[in-house]
């Protein structure tokens, strides 16, 4: 029987209450569940002020902004969300806080390197256990960020749903039953739908296809 | 399997050897196919981008809430008192002007309402009773009598139409014009109305009360000029006054 400790305290100066989840393994769950859970625990993430000032405090310690630092906070739960998600295998085995600055910290060094800074960046490799992280293709950034989101606007939700599924690598069998289908079989032919509609929107605007992925 | 199945099996690499070859043969030499295989390539990558879509909308909507959050805390803080009565006496002044400005022109519409509602009255005592004898075949004499008896009944839109149908026969044209002019004019038409009445005026018909009606949309119009011509037209014109 899993222990949950969650500590809700109240931010005084800024008069709103923070969920902290300390149990890593709950948080995995809650993401890999449903839509609604994985909602509550990013929005969980993101309220989780600790976190978000020790990200910080490493950015702005070596080189960055503060812009950055909201950055990398960001990118940092989109990344442990999508490797939660993604990967059946991932298994949370030191504190949430502990991997997600472990996290921050490769993406923060993937991003300076890009920057050609030079600088020495202090690594306390005792701390990060982010080796499952590999250089994260963060696909919703600039320009082809937007043309990917705005084609997903288009997407009806159900499709998106079954998509994404099937696209983290989830079994037709697995769908079915998450998304409520009736079999395996009904999944697949509203997977199939889906791409048909999705193949059909491109072939009707061949210059998102060109923005999304250049020749 | 079907279209796209096949292209998925082909790029997932999961097409037994002779079902490869036989795709790219089929590749080679069907160029749409080859599209639709490249185009997969596009389609995939839309669709890895659905999770993380989902997941910095979640993020974006709930830094938005926190800094709304913010900014209703920050709004509680003391301002200084001097910058504060100045904002309160601006809006109680933007308040004032707003509520002068509606008595304005609630007092102009109802002015003009109620001179509207004198017309009115004024023109029903003021008409001679129709003596609207149509010669003609009974068709037309039953279309003139459904189209006044709308009139009389308020149901302007059905008279309207029954009016214009009547209108086609020159003989009824100046009637037909006279309470088209006159609809126009209940329907603050005015413009509409000056334009039937003086077709109305120019077959003769009922030319006084069509006069009398005129005046008004002159009245409204401000065509004073226009007015004082037709009192030379017409003895006994009623002309409105403002109160």
């Amino acid at each position: 029987m899993r222990e949950v400790t969650f500590a809700i305290f109240s931010d005084i100066s800024r008069k709103k209450k923070v969920e902290v989840v300390n149990d890593s393994i709950l948080i995995v769950d809650q993401i890999r569940s449903s839509e609604a859970n994985r909602s509550t625990a990013i929005r969980a993430l993101v309220g989780d002020d600790v976190l978000r000032q020790k990200i910080r405090s490493y950015i702005l310690t070596n080189s960055g902004e503060a812009s950055d630092a909201e950055t990398i906070f960001h990118d940092a739960i989109v990344a442990f969300v999508k490797t939660v998600f993604t990967k059946k295998e991932f298994r949370l085995t030191t504190h949430l806080h502990g991997y997600l600055l472990g996290v921050a910290r490769n993406l923060w060094m993937n991003e300076l390197r890009r920057k050609k800074k030079n600088h020495t960046v202090s690594i306390d490799h005792a701390s990060t256990s982010a080796g499952d992280t590999d250089t994260i293709a963060l696909l919703l950034k600039g320009e082809r960020g937007k043309i990917l989101k705005m084609v997903l606007d288009v997407m009806r939700k159900k499709c998106k749903e079954v998509l994404m599924h099937w696209a983290s690598g989830f079994k037709m069998v697995e769908i079915a039953e998450k998304l409520g289908y009736k079999n395996a079989g009904v999944a697949k032919k509203k997977k199939s739908e889906c791409m048909k509609e999705l193949y059909g929107y491109l072939r009707e605007n061949p210059h998102i296809k060109e923005r999304i992925r250049p020749q | 399997m079907d279209y796209y199945d096949q292209i998925e099996a082909y790029l997932s690499e999961s097409l037994s050897a002779s079902d490869k070859a036989a795709f790219e043969r089929a590749m080679d030499e069907d160029a749409g196919l080859k599209q639709a295989v490249a185009d997969h390539g596009v389609a995939m990558d839309i669709v890895g981008g659905i999770l993380e879509d989902e997941i910095r909308q979640v993020i974006q909507h709930e830094e938005e809430r926190h800094k709304g959050q913010e900014s209703s805390a920050d709004g509680n803080r003391t301002e200084p008192s001097t910058k504060s009565n100045t904002l309160r006496w601006m809006r109680w002044a933007a308040a004032a002007v707003v509520v002068l400005a509606l008595g304005w022109w609630g007092q102009t519409e109802y002015t003009l309402r109620q001179q509207k509602v004198r017309m009115n009255i004024a023109l029903t005592l003021y008409s001679k009773p129709s003596s609207d004898g149509v010669r003609g075949n009974e068709d037309l004499k039953d279309l003139e009598e459904k189209a006044i008896k709308a009139f009389n009944l308020n149901r302007y839109e059905e008279a309207r139409v029954l009016f214009t149908e009547l209108g086609n026969n020159e003989e009824h044209k100046g009637l037909s014009s006279f309470y088209l002019g006159h609809i126009s004019f209940l329907e603050n038409d005015y413009e509409e109305s000056i334009k039937h009445l003086n077709l109305s005026k120019r077959s003769g018909y009922r030319v006084d009360e069509a006069n009398q009606i005129l005046v008004f949309n002159y009245f409204i119009l401000r065509m004073d000029s226009e007015i004082l011509e037709l009192q030379n037209e017409t003895e006994n014109l009623i002309i409105p006054l403002l109160d």
